[in-house]
């Protein structure tokens, strides 16, 4: 798989603020990335230095091979930072028709990214008459002129109303399946879990993991369980040694496995023992809480 | 730069500060063209004729009409303001730059705009001249007519100038308000140790035939970007008054060299130290 985006241990310092600390990642073609970190966790710096738009204090990265970002990269990314700007006087098509200047797209790429969108039909109405989904959306829209190798958005749910959540994140979804690599920057992991491959996890200016999602959660599977004896299902398991940790929460054991096992397998053992199961769930951690778990062993 | 320039005209034809300013100059140009026509112009109270006091012959029509219509240019000057402003305050510049405008490009495009108006400005100026010229000058004739085309480049380099400190200054500051008031602010200053140094420096002294002599020497304050620009274009009423007189005085043009030299330098410095600062900032 080729990649399309390497860092090795960018730094930006903001005075006495060390935003980004020597963060290392890479992003493989075709992939929707997850870019995910609380408020503060240098996202947005990171990208802004990726874009350009900020001079960084320490480290290297390479756009498709070439290092830095030259602006010849930067026509084949479509990024969207923060909020959609556009100049506020001037139509969609004619914001378009910028974009495609600059980018060296042609003209006739404007009405196929509006209809993508749903803007087509507002096309000749001024910027400033946009509710907030729909400058967002014409920010997408904008990104996809130059039919980018990398669509890079960042926070692109903040504050819409859950329709425009819904439509961005089908839109997202359509782009995704069109083969294009996306880096998805969120602190909402729910929306980072239903759209994406990979996550790189930044906190604090450090990142944390840079994998797929299935590799992640994968690791700790873990089973909920009840049974009239607590006690000594609670022995039996930790007997077994099949088990890393085991816990009693609100009546149920939360029992996480060490490799992974059938769940109808330890059912029969629990039997044999003489232990019968009122309650058995496989499951696995969502990505929240192993976002969390990560973020707490690093503290 | 087809395509910069191409950007630049997307980017402004339909802003209201672009067309409120640009209206404002042409209808003040134009208005003034059609004034220096009448025969006779009440100002305060008194007639009078541009075209009799010879305002409008040949060569110093153009010393004459430059001075004038540089007194405009402040009206160019708040476009260049408000357009570089925007790209700014709008974040406009930053999404320029993410999409794929290099930051070279981006300060190139706005030389070009300021090129262009300077041009644009400078051929209305021209026409201006030869019409005005060829309908009212006493004598014409292509040599006469040429004779002091020094200030129809000189107008323009006096624009150039002009409009590339304030694209400097709207660089270094982004907004409109600041940049007016600091623009305001260094004039003052510019005033002042002008004063200053004049009041110190010029000495007066009288010959042996008690004539008074006004030695002027090498003033560091004719090289402040204001001044230089003011000392591109002369004013043209002295040299009228000299032509004027019955005895029949007469006047030899010099075209200002140390100011066109300074202006070249000037422009450079602006144009490389709003690239600088915008290369180096964090947007």
């Amino acid at each position: 798989m080729s990649v399309v985006l390497e860092v090795t241990n960018l730094s930006k310092r903001f005075g006495r603020l060390q935003a980004v600390n020597s963060i290392s990642f890479s992003v493989e073609k075709g992939n929707v990335y997850g870019l995910l970190g609380p408020n503060g966790s240098g996202k947005t710096t990171t990208l802004g230095i990726l874009l350009s738009t900020l001079n960084p204090s320490e480290g290297k990265w390479s756009w498709f091979g070439n290092p830095g970002t030259s602006s010849d990269d930067l026509k084949s990314i479509g990024a969207i930072i923060e909020h959609p700007n556009f100049y506020t006087y001037l139509s969609a098509e004619k914001n378009l028709k910028i974009v495609c200047e600059i980018k060296g797209a042609p003209y006739s790429r404007i009405d196929s990214v509006l209809k993508l969108v749903g803007l087509f039909d507002r096309r000749g109405d001024r910027f400033s008459s946009f509710s907030l989904g729909m400058k967002q959306r014409l920010a997408i829209a904008s990104a996809m002129l130059n039919e980018p190798k990398v669509l890079i958005l960042d926070e692109p749910t903040n504050g819409l109303d859950p329709e425009g959540i819904i439509q961005i994140r089908e839109i997202i979804k359509t782009i995704a399946s069109k083969g294009t690599t996306i880096i998805l920057a969120s602190h909402l992991l729910d929306e980072v879990e239903k759209v994406c491959s990979h996550v790189i996890i930044l906190k604090k200016g450090v990142s944390l993991y840079c994998g797929s999602v299935a590799g992640i959660t994968a690791k700790n599977g873990y089973f909920v369980l009840e049974a009239n004896n607590l006690k000594s299902l609670k022995n039996e398991l930790e007997v077994s040694g099949d088990f890393s940790e085991i816990k009693e929460d609100s009546g149920r054991i939360i029992a996480y496995m060490k490799s992974d096992l059938n769940a109808s397998e330890l059912n029969k053992k629990m039997m044999d023992k003489g232990i019968y199961l009122s309650h058995l769930s496989k499951e696995q951690e969502s990505l929240e809480e192993q976002f969390l778990d990560l973020v707490k062993q690093n503290q | 730069m087809k395509r910069l320039i191409r950007i630049e005209w997307l980017k402004n034809y339909s802003y209201f500060p672009v067309i409120l300013f640009s209206g404002i100059y042409f209808i003040l140009v134009i208005g003034f063209t059609l004034l220096c026509s009448l025969k006779s112009i009440p100002i305060l109270g008194i007639a009078v004729n541009i075209r009799d006091q010879g305002f409008l012959n040949f060569p110093q029509i153009w010393n004459f009409l430059t001075y004038i219509t540089a007194l405009l240019k402040l009206f160019l000057g708040l476009i260049i303001v408000f357009t570089i402003s925007n790209e700014f305050t709008a974040k406009m510049f930053k999404q320029n730059v993410i999409d794929g405008l290099s930051k070279k490009e981006f300060v190139i495009s706005k030389v070009l705009t300021i090129g262009l108006l300077s041009f644009i400005s400078t051929l209305v100026v021209f026409f201006m001249g030869i019409i005005l010229g060829l309908s009212f000058s006493d004598k014409t004739g292509i040599s006469l007519i040429f004779k002091e085309f020094y200030f129809i480049f000189g107008y323009f380099l006096k624009l150039f100038t002009f409009l590339s400190f304030l694209f400097f200054i709207t660089v270094l500051l982004k907004r409109v308000v600041f940049v007016f008031l600091s623009f305001f602010i260094w004039w003052i200053i510019e005033l002042i140790l002008l004063v200053v140094e004049y009041t110190t420096k010029v000495v007066e002294k009288y010959d042996s035939q008690g004539n008074r002599i006004t030695e002027i020497p090498f003033l560091i304050t004719d090289y402040l970007p204001l001044n230089v620009m003011s000392n591109l274009i002369d004013e043209p009423f002295q040299r009228i008054q000299l032509v004027n007189k019955l005895t029949g005085g007469s006047f030899e043009f010099k075209v200002p060299y140390d100011a066109v030299g300074a202006s070249i330098v000037y422009s450079t410095l602006f144009i490389l130290g709003s690239y600088w600062l915008i290369k180096r900032r964090d947007w």
